[in-house]
């Protein structure tokens, strides 16, 4: 799948994960405007989601978790209180400090990655998806 | 510079726990270009280093070296969250005594 589809893939989870909330919570809204720190806020718990699109995880078993590209990045950034993760097989909710707890009691260790549409390289934890999963401690 | 040096670096940086010593180790044996992303990086390693500390008054002055304007904005989150996960993972895995 090309990046483009990759991209528009991943809006549609991103819609598709918001309507879904709004069944629940009407007033959930997407971020506005270019918004590193959260992508869905839902006003009525007072919390934000950061969505993350990974369907490479299915050929490499690995998550990419980025914190660093040419600056303080994603993980580094985020203030949402869930990172909800989809793999390309289904979804998976995290907390943000149950992926802190996975990268550091797991003692993983940063790597680089340049993917073909970057400028720069971006700083990763790639975590197995298995072990991620057992980090996932979610309740709404 | 290569991902696993440049993550050995880090690690000494870390191994100065406290962390303006952190971040002169840094800007002493590390390029220019990559200070950023050696403060972004450092969080991960600095809390088992911070968790070596015998007491946790000198663990909490080591957290509190971190400045709560220090970037990247997480940073002391990350390092003050670390630490009591790691502390936590040791305390489950001592042995019971019978």
């Amino acid at each position: 799948m090309s990046f483009q589809k990759d991209l528009e893939r991943g809006v549609a989870v991103e819609d598709e994960l918001l309507r879904r909330l709004r069944t629940v919570f009407p007033n959930a809204r997407r971020a506005e405007g270019l918004h590193p720190q959260f992508d869905i806020e839902i006003p009525e718990l007072g919390k934000t989601v950061e969505v993350k699109y990974d369907p490479m995880s299915q050929k490499t078993g690995n998550i990419v978790i980025e914190y660093y590209h040419n600056k303080p990045s994603a993980f580094s950034v985020s203030i949402a209180d869930y990172w909800v993760i989809d793999s390309g097989d289904g979804e998976v909710w995290y907390t943000r400090r149950g992926i802190l707890e996975c990268i550091l009691s797991e003692g993983m260790e940063p790597v680089r990655i340049h993917g073909p549409s970057d400028r720069h390289p971006k700083w990763v934890f790639l975590i197995p998806l298995v072990l991620l999963r057992r980090y996932s401690n979610v309740e709404l | 510079m290569k991902p696993a040096d440049f993550n050995a670096k880090i690690k000494l940086a870390a191994k100065k726990i406290y962390y303006p010593q952190c971040l002169q180790y840094i800007e002493d044996n590390l390029d220019p270009d990559f200070h950023g992303l050696a403060k972004a990086t450092l969080p991960y390693y600095l809390p088992s280093s911070i968790l070596d500390l015998p007491s946790k008054e000198e663990r909490r002055e080591a957290i509190d070296s971190i400045p709560d304007d220090a970037v990247p904005s997480h940073t002391k989150d990350i390092v003050m969250i670390g630490v009591k996960l790691l502390w936590k993972k040791d305390r489950s895995v001592v042995p019971k005594r019978s």
